[in-house]
């Protein structure tokens, strides 16, 4: 099995630390190895011409790549190998970038010694690949988009007009979203709801959209193609197909009065209402907090559209993809005290202003101060609260508020040309197509602009000051105004937390969903078939809301049109002689793709290759296609061969979470020690305990598992498993005079690279207390020689 | 807009409330001798309609109810109805659903013919 081994510079990212000719000379001496050469970037054109000519001259049946994770470059390697001919699955990769020399850049000479370990690993285990030929399944071609904000509307239409048919669940009454609720729109002044009005009705209008609004998903099961997800409907108490949509007949009779959701707390709405004019669809609906049950509304409706008695109803979807596009939600400005938002009426939020410049607002457009109904001439825009403040967690900007300040202080000025605006401000950002236009317009206009962070405001009989320091001048400054507006920032939408919990999304530390990478996907959840569109990942301007929801419908587009989805071919299988029909991999298995029909039997299209099964069969019958247990136990072996360091750690995990943390330690540069030599599995489940005994049996120091965070496995509850599995594993290394602390099972997400690095630190910092493994069997007087020799026996 | 009628009414210890909307009579009779004077009504009612009366007085002998309905704000929910613990309280609902017009009686056992 000749095989062909190449180590690649990646310009310097690679060759800038290691040492190449060590390294290759190193590949060529390993057994079975026909070519071993350095490339400069092996991905490159001319670097896969080099693997293509090899293949052929020197009948290579097998290729390690030694360079970046596979992750990364695994599908483009794959690819070249089978152009040449090759199985794409006769290729193993070496990370020896983000895992080795991105990690341990002051450290040359030990990470070149554990990139050699590396490649010995991937060389061993590329001997035991075997072809192997993807599956394809049909997948559902319809399509969830959650969340029927701009965002949400653009994907729906994208994808309904591409011919796939599209289920858009709303948790409000009406689609819209925040967009629906505000005055004109920034850098053009033009009217909000002009733009999104028709592209509301023609949602509720299109023939492929399934519109389900006042409901909330529940539950998602299934993957990629095939997701089955439930939810419920809220009952509105109102026939949606019997109501006319008439607006005031039912709500005019209606004798219950609360703050309008929709008008943020300033105007007020009846128990039965609907939510605004422009709603879609225009059905009423019945506050079920607020409604006393007097029935009026029921008698007055001319249409007998109110239904009293209606009940909340299940529905069940099944969809090849899900597009998330949940949004956000507004600071909530009393946390800001010192601004008294919630105490004195005259401190106010955008939102509301943007309510009260609508001129089909609570105030029909005029701006008026709360406290006394009178036209406010004095007034102050505050920006950055809840923004690019640490004091509240949020160390963001938030991206919009600037010129959402801007806009509305022209609007203001406009209407009221007299009216004294100042807008105090940290930083005007401006950057977008004519935004900064937009500031100069609104300088020459004259409005003031001051260069502070409001200190506080104070309330002294019915008047505002606000108390700040001028930046520019060095004063302390003392200012009254009739209306203080207070610029809030955008927070992710807390209800979105079940969401993505039921999706397993992770979140980055601001708390927005997280896309699979920062600038090469921006649509894409970690999780294949689920994408994320609008400010469900950020805060967002309206057009990049709509660019991104047209991304993610042009990405379920791709997924989904074929009707069939190429599985990975890396299923578990069981051998029949071997069952002894226990029926534990049929508990352990999330995805249900086992059933025992004397023996068990794998349902490959099912199947996700986490191995959880293999790992739990207790006859070992059940095997991966791809990460075999001949393949981990050879990466073991060759990691344990030669012992380059103290304490040797080998480290497996799991491919989602922490193998993407330990990525991403490397893109982020986080540098730690190099003693782990890294095994990637699908799940922190597929780790055989027999995995572990073999490397400690071998000499490792210490076994380190890393799986997803508790709760968030990609596989349900995988993480779980390995759990209970190391548990009784230190039971075992107790009894045989083995220190349970030499493994270690640890959680990290996919983006805490930092947490992966400090576990492994820390893990180092306690084998060292331990000292070399077996020396816990030395020191135990009480371990009797013949005891020793049934250890070895138990281990071996 | 439908058309809301109301009036109110004091006869004996009772006293009437009347609710007259296009399909129904609602009659809200409030027997202030049953009442205890606990404001449980008071405490519950989500139009703030009722209003504890002088109830030191009523103590010492005035005859007068304890509890007094404002009729503008009463919406004849029937919250009180349910909570009150003496059953002073009582509504009864006519429906009274306007006779159909002969000519589209007509029609309709027409159409049912």
């Amino acid at each position: 099995m000749p095989t062909g081994v190449y180590v690649c510079h990646c310009g310097l990212n690679i060759a800038g630390v290691l040492n190449m000719d060590d390294l290759k000379s190193f590949a060529e001496k390993l057994p079975d190895v026909a070519i071993a050469r350095d490339l400069q970037f092996s991905c490159s054109d001319i670097g896969q011409e080099q693997i293509h000519k090899d293949i052929a001259e020197f009948k290579l049946d097998r290729v390690v790549v030694a360079a970046c994770s596979p992750r990364l470059h695994e599908p483009t390697f794959r690819r070249a190998i089978s152009k040449a001919g090759l199985n794409p699955y006769m290729l193993e990769m070496a990370n020896i970038r983000e895992q080795c020399s991105w990690v341990h850049m002051d450290q040359p000479a030990m990470a070149t010694e554990k990139a050699k370990d590396l490649i010995a690993m991937a060389v061993a285990k590329a001997a035991l690949l075997h072809p192997l030929e993807p599956e394809s399944i049909p997948v559902s071609k319809d399509v969830l988009v959650i969340g029927g904000g701009v965002a949400g509307i653009a994907a729906a239409l994208d994808l309904a007009d591409s011919g796939l048919h599209v289920f858009l669940v709303e948790r409000r009454p009406t689609i819209g979203g925040y967009m629906a609720l505000l005055t004109d729109v920034f850098p053009t002044n033009d009217c909000s709801i002009c733009v999104l009005g028709p592209k509301m009705s023609e949602v509720y209008n299109h023939p492929d959209i399934t519109l389900i609004t006042y409901a909330e998903v529940l539950g998602v099961e299934g993957s990629v193609g095939n997701f089955t997800v439930s939810g419920v409907r809220q009952a509105r108490y109102v026939d949606e197909k019997l109501c006319k949509g008439c607006i005031s007949e039912c709500s005019n009779v209606c004798p219950v009065e609360v703050p309008s959701e929709y008008d943020f707390g300033i105007g007020k709405r009846k128990a039965i209402y609907v939510p605004y004019p422009q709603a879609v669809p225009l059905v009423a609906c019945v506050d079920a907090k607020a409604c006393i049950g007097c029935t009026r509304c029921a008698e007055a409706c001319p249409a007998q559209a109110v239904k009293l008695d209606q009940e909340p109803q299940d529905f069940k979807l099944n969809v090849g993809a899900i597009i998330v596009a949940t949004g956000w939600q507004p600071f909530d400005a009393t946390r800001k005290e010192e601004y008294g938002f919630g105490r004195y009426r005259d401190v106010i939020t955008t939102l509301q202003m943007e309510r009260m410049l609508n001129a089909s607002g609570p105030t029909k457009g005029e701006v008026v101060r709360p406290s006394t109904g009178k036209i406010a001439e004095k007034v102050a825009f505050l920006q950055c609260v809840g923004s690019r403040d640490s004091s509240v967690g949020n160390l963001y900007c938030s991206r919009i508020c600037c010129m959402a300040s801007l806009k509305n202080a022209q609007l203001v000025k406009e209407k009221y040309p007299h009216t004294d605006i100042t807008i105090y401000y940290i930083d005007i950002r401006a950057c977008g197509e004519g935004y900064e236009e937009f500031y100069v317009r609104a300088q020459k206009l004259g409005i003031n602009f001051v260069r502070s962070r409001v200190s506080g405001i104070e309330e002294v009989e019915g008047e505002l000051f606000l108390v700040f320091e001028d930046t520019q001048t060095g004063e302390m400054k003392r200012v009254r105004h009739d209306l203080a507006v207070l610029s809030v920032g955008l927070e992710p939408d807390e209800k979105a937390d079940v969401l993505g919990n039921l999706l397993g999304l992770s979140r980055r530390p601001d708390r927005f969903f997280e896309i699979a990478h920062p600038k090469m996907r921006p649509v894409e959840a970690h999780i294949d078939g689920v994408f994320i569109a609008g400010c469900a990942s950020g805060p967002k301007e309206i057009p990049i809301s709509i660019a991104q929801g047209s991304a993610a419908a042009a990405k379920a587009v791709k997924l989904l049109h074929k009707g069939v989805l190429q599985l990975e071919p890396t299923s578990a299988y069981v051998d029949p002689e071997k069952c002894i029909k226990c029926k534990l991999c049929v508990d352990v298995c999330p995805k249900k793709a086992i059933a025992v029909k004397s023996p068990a039997y794998v349902d490959e299209a099912a199947c996700k290759g986490c191995g959880s099964c293999a790992a739990a069969c207790p006859a070992d019958a059940i095997n991966m296609r791809f990460f075999s247990d001949e393949q981990i136990i050879a990466q073991v072996r060759a990691a344990t061969a030669v012992k380059r360091e103290f304490p040797l750690i080998v480290a497996f995990l799991c491919n989602w979470c922490s193998y993407g943390a330990a990525d991403l330690a490397g893109t982020s540069r986080i540098q730690y020690p190099t003693n782990a030599r890294n095994i990637r599995v699908m799940c922190s489940a597929r780790v055989d305990p027999s995995f572990v005994l073999e490397a400690l049996r071998r000499g490792a120091d210490g076994v380190l598992i890393a799986g997803c965070r508790i709760g968030e496995c990609h596989y349900r509850d995988g993480n779980y498993q390995a759990l209970q599995r190391v548990n009784v594993l230190k039971g075992v290394l107790e009894k045989i005079g083995i220190d349970p602390g030499r493994v270690k099972i640890v959680w990290c997400a996919a983006s805490e690279g930092e947490i992966y690095a400090k576990d492994l630190r820390d893990f180092i910092g306690e084998l060292k207390g331990l000292g070399p493994i077996g020396t816990e069997l030395k020191a135990g007087k009480m371990v009797a020689k013949t005891e020793e020799k049934n250890e070895e026996d138990a281990l071996a | 807009m439908m058309e809301i009628q109301k009036d109110m009414d004091a006869q004996g210890t009772h006293i009437l409330a009347k609710q007259k909307t296009k399909e129904r009579e609602i009659l809200l009779d409030y027997d202030y001798k049953k009442c205890a004077g606990c404001a449980i009504c008071v405490a519950l009612c989500p139009k703030n309609a009722l209003q504890e009366g002088p109830l030191q007085e009523i103590a010492k002998g005035l005859d007068a109810p304890p509890v007094l309905i404002d009729l503008d704000a009463c919406a004849f929910c029937g919250m009180c109805v349910n909570f009150c613990p003496t059953k002073a309280f009582k509504m009864t609902v006519r429906e009274q659903r306007p006779a159909p017009e002969p000519a589209e009686a007509a029609g309709s056992s027409e159409a049912q013919a």
